[in-house]
């Protein structure tokens, strides 16, 4: 499967881009907006505001991402358990990969069910696939198809991700 | 030769999205982000890590991770154990004297109010005028007003 690689944000401090996996119809932030819009808006809101923070003041500092694997989650606006009617809710997670200061790429993600990962029926393939994208930009970075300079992911010119 | 990634799908209806939210919930994202920060330069500024604020605090560092990640719904008491772990203030309540910075003539006295311009009392709730240490360089004595 091929990934193409598009800018989607730009902001004084971050410049934030996703990926538009082949045979589908959006892009996986994109994706990740129309549905969270949808089951949740406020919390879609809150998570929106934390990135424009980031990408406006804050600068992708570590300490805004939680390391998940290879890759990384934005925090969720807020945990919610109500464990005796047997319900769970950890909060919108959205998935993403911070490469630099400067550069975030976000993914996709759902509202996760499970305390891990690996058992939310929702979360878990969105996790997968941030870990696949992940190693193949670590490689292309290691072997120079890509580099980062400022807010700018370069890639070279016949160079295509495949997952 | 390297190329710049794709810049043609850019979001144009991000602020939008935000603009949808109830205010208090940005206004508590700017908040918890600015408490945030502010503890991680306090930390910087000692020479600590997260890991040393944790020992502070008798928690878990995974805990003060939680916390420093943003967007956490810090309490009182947490924001209160960390002033005093780190001798200093995070949440600042402004001065809630009633004194004004206006001239206004009373009983055929002028006198000059300073203070906070967020909580005026309005002239009918003015019981009790005290004089005040008035500021160095006034010329005028500086009277506070007491409800």
């Amino acid at each position: 499967m091929i990934a193409t690689l598009s800018k989607v944000l730009q902001f004084d401090k971050v410049a934030y881009y996703t990926f538009h996996l082949e045979g589908r119809a959006k892009n996986e932030f994109r994706d990740f907006i129309d549905r969270a819009k949808i089951s949740d808006n406020n919390q879609l809101a809150e998570l929106s505001r934390f990135i424009q923070n980031i990408g406006q003041k804050y600068g992708a500092e570590e300490a805004h991402f939680k390391k998940e694997d290879n890759a990384d989650r934005l925090p969720p606006p807020y945990y919610h358990h109500i464990s005796t009617k047997g319900l769970k809710d950890y909060g919108l997670r959205l998935y993403c990969i911070r490469l630099t200061t400067k550069i975030v790429i976000l993914l996709n993600g759902d509202h996760k069910k499970a305390q891990k990962v690996q058992d939310c029926p929702n979360c878990k393939k969105h996790f997968m696939m941030a870990k696949k994208i992940a190693k193949v930009i670590d490689t292309a970075i290691r072997d120079k198809n890509i580099e980062l300079v400022g807010f700018d992911i370069l890639l070279e010119d016949d160079f295509e991700i495949e997952l | 030769m390297k190329k710049p990634a794709d810049q043609t799908a850019l979001f144009q209806d991000f602020e939008e999205i935000i603009g949808s939210a109830k205010k208090e919930s940005i206004h508590f994202v700017d908040k918890t982000m600015d408490i945030s920060h502010y503890i991680l330069t306090l930390l910087e500024k000692k020479g600590l890590k997260q890991k040393d604020l944790a020992r502070l605090l008798n928690k878990k560092e995974a805990e003060i991770s939680k916390w420093m990640g943003g967007l956490h719904n810090f309490t009182l008491r947490t924001i209160s154990a960390i002033e005093v772990a780190l001798n200093e203030q995070i949440v600042l309540i402004p001065n809630t004297t009633h004194i004004y910075s206006n001239v206004n003539m009373v009983n055929n006295k002028s006198v000059v109010f300073f203070g906070s311009k967020h909580a005026p009392l309005p002239k009918n709730e003015w019981t009790t005028i005290r004089k005040v240490t008035a500021k160095k360089d006034s010329t005028v004595p500086a009277y506070a007003l007491v409800s």
